[in-house]
């Protein structure tokens, strides 16, 4: 397959199986530039298994995953996306980090780890406004709640101005109105600016309510279920 | 104390391993490895017993053991995480069950007892430089890959989606860990290296706030540590790796007061 290199992200005719069975089969799906597409799917319907593919943990069995034109596993330039994965909201709690430096770490990723961006702090105090968090830079992310957390997150993948969004449950274990505000975040500068996102959630309520493109992932296969 | 040559050397190799520990452990710690240092303070025994029945370095002999078992364990959590522990575990054993059963080779015991809470009168120059350079890689690896590692224990995902090559980094964190434990093994001991790959660490987060300045304070806890530890071996005449791993245990619960009189732990 032959994928533009200003196309997002190209998912085409990715199959997956674990030892249990065939968990994504034939699945497809374009992000066009700073389009907002949300996959929803009930728990077990190969959501967490998608996003291992987008990262490169997991390797299709059949088909291509293309970031910018490029295989996740062979990438370089990461520095083009901002990822929110499930697993670091928990393990922040652990983590003897303060919430400035979790933002800063957005910005070396890719061919940037060697050569931080000019004008850094002002990226993160940019990112930390952009999310309502400023006042937290200080704290320790580890004694922060589960939705502040989902925030200093969300302004680490906003921090570098990414070309990609991939959020991956950014609502799991937010309260309604916790969740109701992220959904409004993501919200803020849909409609052709800002960058393309895919927006991994089991919330497909809020996903309907968002207005952005919905795809819904179901006993292997990926179905549209409506456009922005 | 200082004016004896093998006391120098002990203090010299101490405090620089006691710079490299923390740095290593950090990351087990905080990638939820913590018993991985264990696993590898038993493997290094088997190492030096190992080396003691074929009549070669046993620093050398743990230096083998504790890398394969590194190794090892570090591609099983890769291709198995839900069995990580488990491989942790098995390794340990085999780790024990070896050094149980070469120590009983005719006159292994007595070798084999001074690396098992360390000795102060055992550094050789050619220990000391061994420590020295492995300390010094083990330093520089961390400082070359902060970025890298820090990511990887925030989430290994999120490490992959910034394009960090987390097998790569990972297999690099387990032999620097399965070096440092085997070299520490002569000075410290082995059965209490694990301790000083995790209580430093700890101890800062009590009262450090901050990814850079808990492992800052981590490496303090652990130089004063050591320093106190040795002095406390050579006065009271006990083994360095016992008193060590007191001292620092003693450092931890005063850190933990600090922490909590002063509302500042990093939890």
């Amino acid at each position: 397959m032959t994928t533009s290199t200003n196309t997002p992200l190209a998912i085409e005719g990715v199959s997956f199986a674990y030892e249990q069975g065939l968990v994504l089969d034939g699945c497809s799906l374009v992000v066009a530039p700073h389009e907002r597409v949300m996959l929803t799917g009930e728990n077990g319907a190969g959501k967490s298994t998608l996003v291992g593919l987008v990262t490169g943990r997991l390797r299709p069995s059949a088909g291509s995953v293309r970031i910018f034109g490029a295989d996740p596993r062979h990438m370089r330039s990461w520095e083009r996306v901002g990822f929110l994965s499930q697993g670091a909201t928990a393990s922040l709690g652990g983590m003897p980090a303060t919430v400035g430096e979790v933002v800063r770490s957005g910005l070396y990723a890719g061919s940037r780890r060697l050569a931080p961006m000019r004008g850094w702090r002002e990226r993160v105090d940019a990112a930390l406004e952009r999310c309502d968090i400023a006042d937290l830079r200080g704290r320790a992310a580890g004694s922060l709640s589960g939705g502040q957390r989902q925030r200093v997150l969300l302004a680490r993948a906003l921090v570098a101005d990414p070309d990609l969004l991939v959020l991956d449950e950014p609502t799991a274990a937010l309260d309604p109105r916790a969740a109701d505000e992220m959904f409004a975040l993501l919200a803020v500068d849909r409609a052709g600016e800002g960058p393309a996102a895919l927006v991994i959630t089991h919330d497909a309520e809020r996903a309907h309510q968002s207005g952005c493109r919905i795809v819904r992932l179901e006993g292997g296969h990926m179905e549209e279920v409506s456009r922005a | 104390m200082l004016e004896y040559a093998f006391m120098q050397r002990a203090l010299l190799a101490g405090i620089i391993l006691a710079v490299a520990l923390p740095l290593v452990g950090s990351s087990l710690v905080l990638r939820r490895t913590s018993m991985m240092g264990d696993a590898l303070s038993h493997c290094s025994l088997a190492g030096v017993a190992g080396g003691l029945v074929a009549g070669v370095n046993p620093v050398l002999g743990a230096l083998v053991a504790c890398v394969i078992a590194s190794l090892g364990m570090e591609a099983v959590r890769r291709h198995l995480p839900h069995h990580a522990d488990v491989a942790i575990a098995v390794v340990s054993a085999a780790g024990a069950g070896l050094a149980g059963v070469l120590s009983s080779a005719k006159g292994n015991a007595g070798g084999l007892d001074s690396f098992l809470f360390g000795s102060i009168v055992a550094v050789s120059e050619e220990d000391l430089a061994l420590v020295a350079a492995i300390s010094v890689a083990v330093v520089v690896l961390a400082l070359v890959f902060r970025h890298e590692i820090f990511l990887m224990c925030m989430d290994e995902d999120l490490a992959r989606a910034s394009g960090v090559r987390v097998t790569l980094v990972g297999a690099a964190l387990a032999v620097a860990a399965g070096v440092i434990v085997s070299v520490a093994s002569r000075i410290i001991g082995s059965l209490v290296v694990s301790s000083m790959l995790v209580l430093p660490l700890v101890g800062a987060m009590q009262v450090a706030r901050g990814y850079r300045r808990t492992l800052v304070v981590s490496a303090l806890v652990a130089v004063v540590s050591v320093v106190a530890g040795l002095a406390c071996s050579y006065y009271a005449a006990v083994k360095p790796g016992g008193a060590i791993v007191l001292v620092c245990l003693g450092v931890l619960a005063v850190l933990a007061l600090v922490g909590v009189a002063s509302g500042r732990s990093s939890r």
